[in-house]
């Protein structure tokens, strides 16, 4: 490499195509893909380069090939840009970004003799095609999700939001392998500090390279070594133009089918755009129903093992009975029956996780059916605690989030071992910890707890109870974007009196 | 900094795991039910009979009986856990009876033991027996079918909920006694054929058990205590008002002079301090009656038989309230509270024993005012 | 150091939250048990001292704003500073941290026995310590805006107990607080100054005043802090002598709590382990209060760092609830704090005001006269 880059300084061309050929494989380590075919057309050599597998072959032959081969002409450079039917047509004269451009799908003409070669871009990307949201899936709205395809993803973005204000700012990441990057964001609402926090964070990142945007949201996030994700990571274009329009800031990197959205509250990890193409008091009660899930998902275990290990008062009498009854032949102290079991059901999603979708679904009935009723029979654990392991296994799924609902998962395993150790101290401790952990978190730079700390009345509306829309007027206010005002709200709400 | 706090908080779990006695649920004895008497080989001594729940995996026998002695109950249970595997925990006791000799001799002490223990709910219920607790306690055990503090808890609750008996949770005996001008009051569980029941209300001087009313007049005293919502009550009224409107059934007893009624009653009794001086009060019983059932038929026409119906009924319940606080008097025990009337008018200054003097002395005036609202689908 | 504190733009609050910091700091161990101390002193009649205490409390914030007010942006140690110099301003001002310091350990180690009390009798109060140091010290090295995020939070997320009072309140028997206005006048101020412990925390506010975004705002937030504080502690003092008669209050040592034992759900058999449980939220605003206040008095005074200053008081103050576990030592603890807090913060404020008022006079005659030379 260095070699090469050395020549290049001192002007690579004009070059024998022999040469030319011999330097090119040098460079790809003899590799076969390296497509190197010299035409002797007309006196002149015409050498004809591209990797294989980057371009589509099929328009070569049509369009480059026949129009060079079948004129009787000269070729120059500029004979060429001007008569090959194709609009990509480039010159450049240095290896390095010969290159470059080589790996990134471009075709080049060389003529022997000039000083600078012909590339037109080429590039035949094998991608799959848009399909429904597998992680995020929503019931009703829209089912398409993104690709891995940064040009398809950046289609589909422009293709909800048809405003010359939004923005797609291009950055480079990653120093080996740079992978492109999209800042997206509408120009008239974002907040202007927030755009320029998330732009020098990226242009700062110094990374070999960015294997998928969930990694890069790691890279950039406030606080990297807590639980909770700081921004959102969404496959759906849906959610993320709301969430631009809103006056956030989305990132989307090629290669990766997930968009950040920054900043983020805790709450909007809660929310799915189902809640807004829903009447809003369904779209209230779901969302409710996720918070008090979260709840119980992290507290119910704990609150048995802690009651069951110390506070038999706590227990009302009929309930004492029926529990002490399942309890007495389990052999082991609650803290352990209760990990034993949270485990089992995490292993059984891991393992429906990594399966085949049809297999998957089998291991859940075998692992929940037959090792659970199995587990009871032979008093390991008690069917109690079964039913509220359960619960809470189900309560964490419903997180729109997955990111979240696992944090969530996790969470419960610190809870029940301090429940198993101070009882409802321990619980109390935890809650508290919890919550004085999430108001020190911020997501760029803003409070992660807002609307509720700092407080902020005009947003609640968006938070816990999704109000109808007319009231709605306003724009989530804490993160301070530019146009704070949806609409009117007066013209929306016309009084009239009955029957007028 | 952030590792360091991590390291801080791995070393103090660490720490935890040694702190705090686990009380698994499974080890232990939880009593449910405790019964103390005066014990009768050692007369010095107490007895506690102790109903517990255990959760063996050998049977399914949940409810068991201990019983043991000593100077305090916290003794006498020691006592009783050395003859149990599990340890013995109060923290569920949904019940204590005591014998009636113990109850005759005062209870405070054990009640104070109780508060004192912050494990103990104070919403637990207080009863005395009219024989020895741990009689009713082991008979009632002996049957199989049922477990006896359960069984216990659930008739006397039932009650209360039912507004016939006042309520009876330590905390209501426990406030009443230490309120000066009242008396308080227990249930007394009798045993009748094997089989536990309630048999009357045990009035207490103080601490000191002393009579007993009768159930019916339990629910008079609790009108006296609160708003009582249809409660039912069987009442005594003689026949001759009536006989222009009974039907031309046969009664069981056609000698007899009365009838009977069983009907619901709503309302309270007010009591009010009318003449310092001479200790005169009045009581105003103000109800709202549904008929239930009469042991003849009456037709209840028109207002005029309900008037009659009403006013036959108010004489029967002023009477009812007559010999009640007549019983009252003689035990010289003031569950109903007009010793509180009579310290608020006089400034707070009043002790229980300047009341015990001159409650035998008070006179009461019994107003007593039915409306009979409902009388079924039938007139 | 300065007089007056310059205070960034980014750690400074909205005047709004001082509701929820003063309620915060005023709510803690006190109420749990001020309902026996007041009865004690002024029998049925409590309800008024605790009117006399609020409408006092009113009038020591008020002058409290009017000495903050002669300054542009100071704090106490700051005010300490320009009335007494040097050495007997730092020394003030000591007396100061010290109150906060001792207020502190008497809230935890009076928390840690109440624990004892009701829930774990054998759990040692080192561990106890520890778990509400380190939420202390997490939330502490937060900043302000974490800690006052804490107090604004844990206020919602603790005052939902209140509910539970419904119960009880329902079943006052008013005839407890018959015969009305008996207590003589003495009485009824000895029973005000029993509520003192429980009030502590208006303190706070000659601490925090630099912090405050919206100067002109803050009157109505601070006074319905302590008229918020004064209502809690009547409602919760009404109910109490209600619910119980006097002989039960007077023997009760937590007689707020005891009022819990009566609730039941039907899936939660006693609900007064619950609120000792969940009181801990109540506490810890308490604690992270106190803690950054003493530690930001450090600062201001001998400029050590907060960062350590945070951790040496910690591991003190968690050796002192490990040393310490006797009720009647707590008592006596508790006593005495109760003295020096009385003085400091109910009395000095009155001693401040005409000393603030003839500096700034005799600062502007000196100025007039300059101005003439």
């Amino acid at each position: 490499m260095k070699k090469a880059k050395r020549k290049a300084t001192n002007s690579f061309f004009p070059i024998k195509a022999e040469k030319l050929k011999q330097t090119l494989e040098d460079q790809f380590e003899n590799s076969t893909d390296l497509s190197f075919s010299i035409f002797e057309h007309s006196g002149q050599k015409l050498a004809v380069f591209y990797l294989s597998y980057q371009v589509n072959s099929e328009r070569i032959e049509n369009m480059l090939l026949k129009t060079l081969l079948d004129s009787q002409k000269e070729w120059t450079v500029e004979t060429i840009l001007n008569e090959v039917p194709l609009n990509t047509g480039q010159k450049m004269d240095k290896l390095e970004e010969l290159l470059t451009n080589l790996i990134n799908g471009h075709v080049f003409v060389y003529v022997e003799g000039e000083k600078q070669v012909v590339s037109y871009l080429m590039l035949n990307i094998e991608q799959r095609s848009l399909t429904k949201a597998e992680t995020e899936s929503v019931v009703i709205g829209p089912q398409v999700a993104f690709t891995e395809s940064l040009v398809t993803n950046l289609n589909i973005l422009r293709w909800r939001m048809r405003s010359p204000d939004l923005v797609f700012e291009k950055i480079m990441l990653g120093k080996r392998t740079p992978k492109e990057a999209r800042l997206i964001y509408l120009k008239s609402v974002a907040n202007e500090t927030d755009v320029n926090t998330m732009r020098q964070r990226l242009q700062d990142l110094e990374v070999d390279e960015v294997e998928d945007a969930n990694v890069l949201m790691q890279y950039v996030e406030d606080s990297s070594l807590t639980i909770f994700p700081q921004f959102y990571s969404t496959e759906l274009p849906d959610r993320a133009s709301y969430a631009i329009n809103k006056g956030r800031i989305g990132v989307i990197v090629e290669n990766s089918p997930a968009a950040i959205l920054a900043p983020t509250t805790f709450f909007s990890f809660f929310e799915s755009t189902e809640d807004l193409y829903m009447r809003w008091n369904a779209g209230s009660f779901l969302r409710i129903l996720r918070f008090i899930s979260m709840f119980i998902s992290v507290m119910l275990t704990p609150m048995y093992v802690a009651s069951v290990t110390f506070h038999y008062e706590l227990i009302p009498t009929q309930l004492l009975i029926s529990i002490g009854q399942s309890r007495a032949n389990v052999p082991f102290p609650p803290i352990f029956e209760a990990l034993l079991l949270e485990l089992l059901i995490e292993l059984l999603r891991e393992a429906g996780a990594r399966l085949p979708t049809k297999v998957g679904q089998t291991i859940g009935i075998v692992g929940g059916v037959v090792v659970g009723t199995a587990a009871v029979q032979a008093g390991i654990t008690s069917n109690i605690l079964i039913i509220f392991i359960t619960i809470s296994a189900l309560a964490s799924f419903t997180a729109p989030s997955y990111l979240m609902g696992t944090s969530i998962r996790v969470l419960r395993f610190p809870m029940i071992i301090l429940a198993g150790i101070l009882g409802i101290m321990g619980i109390v401790f935890g809650i508290s910890f919890l919550i004085i952990h999430l108001l020190r978190l911020t997501s760029l730079g803003r409070p992660y707890l807002t609307p509720i700390y700092p407080f902020r009345m005009v947003d609640l509306n968006k938070v816990l109870i999704r109000f109808p829309q007319q009231f709605q007027g306003k724009r989530f206010l804490s993160f301070r974007p530019k146009d704070r005002v949806r609409f009117n709200k007066k013209k929306a709400h016309e009084k009239k009196d009955i029957d007028e | 900094m952030r590792l360091k706090r991590l390291f801080f908080l791995c070393i103090t779990l660490c720490l935890l795991t040694s702190c705090v006695d686990s009380t698994q649920l499974e080890k232990l004895g939880i009593i449910h039910t405790r019964g103390v008497d005066i014990s009768e080989e050692k007369p010095s001594e107490l007895e506690t009979t102790l109903i517990i729940f255990q959760f063996n995996a050998q049977t399914d026998m949940v409810s068991k009986t201990l019983s043991g002695t000593g100077h305090t109950i916290k003794e006498a249970r020691e006592q009783a856990n050395n003859k149990s595997s599990f340890a013995l925990t109060p923290g569920q006791i949904r019940l204590e009876l005591y014998g009636k000799e113990i109850a005759q001799k005062g209870i405070i002490n054990y009640l104070n033991t109780l508060t004192r223990d912050a494990k103990v709910s104070d919403t637990m219920l207080l009863a005395i027996s009219d024989t020895t607790a741990k009689e009713i306690l082991q008979v009632g055990q002996s049957d199989t079918t049922m477990d006896i503090g359960q069984f216990l808890h659930g008739l006397i609750r039932q009650e209360g909920l039912e507004d016939s008996i006042p309520e009876v949770a330590l905390h209501d005996f426990t406030h009443i006694y230490f309120d000066v001008g009242q008396d308080p009051f227990l249930p007394v569980i009798t045993m009748d054929d094997d089989a536990p029941q309630l048999a009357a209300l045990g009035i207490f001087r103080g601490d000191k058990y002393v009579g007993d009313i009768t159930l019916d007049e339990a629910l008079l005293l609790n009108m006296t205590q609160k708003h009582v919502g249809f409660a039912p009550l069987e009442l005594e009224i003689p026949r001759a008002p009536l006989e222009k409107y009974l039907g031309d059934t046969e009664p069981i007893d056609p000698d007899s002079e009365n009838m009977y009624v069983r009907i619901g009653i709503k309302g309270e009794t007010t009591s009010k301090l009318t003449d310092p001086e001479q200790l005169g009060f009045r009581s105003k019983v103000d109800i709202d009656v549904d008929l239930h059932e009469a042991s003849e038929e009456v037709v209840i026409k028109d207002e005029k038989v309900a008037k009659v119906i009403e006013e036959e009924l108010g004489k029967a319940i002023k009477k009812k309230y007559e010999t009640l606080f007549k019983k009252v008097q003689e035990l010289n025990a003031d569950p109903i509270g007009y010793g509180r009337l009579y310290r608020i008018k006089n400034n707070n200054k009043l002790t229980t024993e300047e009341w015990r003097e001159k409650f035998p002395e008070i006179t009461v005036d019994f107003q007593v005012d039915v409306n009979l609202v409902h009388f079924g689908t039938i007139q | 150091m300065d007089i007056n504190v310059k205070v960034k733009s980014n750690i400074s609050i909205r005047a709004f939250y001082l509701f929820f910091i003063i309620t915060s700091l005023q709510l803690g161990v006190g109420v749990m048990g001020v309902p026996r101390f007041i009865y004690l002193e002024a029998g049925a009649d409590s309800w008024i001292s605790v009117l006399i205490a609020t409408s006092y409390i009113l009038v020591v914030l008020f002058v409290m704003i009017f000495i903050l007010k002669q300054y542009d942006n100071a704090d106490i140690f700051g005010i300490h500073r320009d009335l007494f110099g040097k050495w007997l301003g730092n020394l003030i001002s000591s007396v100061y941290i010290i109150y906060f310091i001792a207020t502190l350990f008497s809230v935890l180690i009076t928390y840690i026995e109440v624990v004892r009390i009701f829930i774990f009798p054998t759990l040692s109060p080192l561990v106890m310590g520890l778990l509400m140091i380190i939420l202390a010290v997490y939330s502490t090295l937060g900043g302000l805006r974490i800690m006052v995020g804490v107090c604004f939070l844990f206020f919602i997320l603790t005052h939902w107990l209140l509910l539970l009072l419904i119960e009880p309140a329902v079943q006052i028997d008013w005839d407890h607080f018959l015969p009305m206005f008996q207590t003589p006048m003495p009485d009824l101020l000895k029973g005000a100054r029993a509520t003192s412990y429980t009030f502590f925390g208006i303190e706070i506010l000659f601490l925090i005043y630099p912090f405050i975004q919206n100067k002109k705002g803050m009157h109505f937030p601070i006074y319905m802090a302590a008229i918020w504080s004064g209502l809690l502690v009547m409602i919760t003092t009404i109910i109490t002598l209600g619910f119980f008669n006097g002989e039960q209050v007077a023997r009760r040592e937590w007689t707020l709590l005891s009022l819990f034992k009566f609730q039941q759900f039907s899936f939660i058999e006693r609900l007064d382990f619950v609120v000792v449980a969940e009181w801990m939220m109540v506490i810890i605003p308490n604690i992270i209060l106190l803690l950054w206040g003493a530690t930001y008095g450090i600062k201001r005074i001998y400029k050590l760092p907060q960062k350590v200053s945070i951790y040496a008081l910690a591991i003190p103050l968690l050796i002192g609830c490990w040393l310490l576990d006797e009720h009647f030592q707590i008592q006596w603890i508790i006593d005495k704090i109760n003295e020096l807090g009385f003085w400091l913060v109910y009395v000095y404020p009155f001693l401040l005001l005409p000393l603030v008022l003839i500096k700034k006079k005799w600062k502007q005659r000196k100025r007039g006269e300059k101005n003439e030379a």
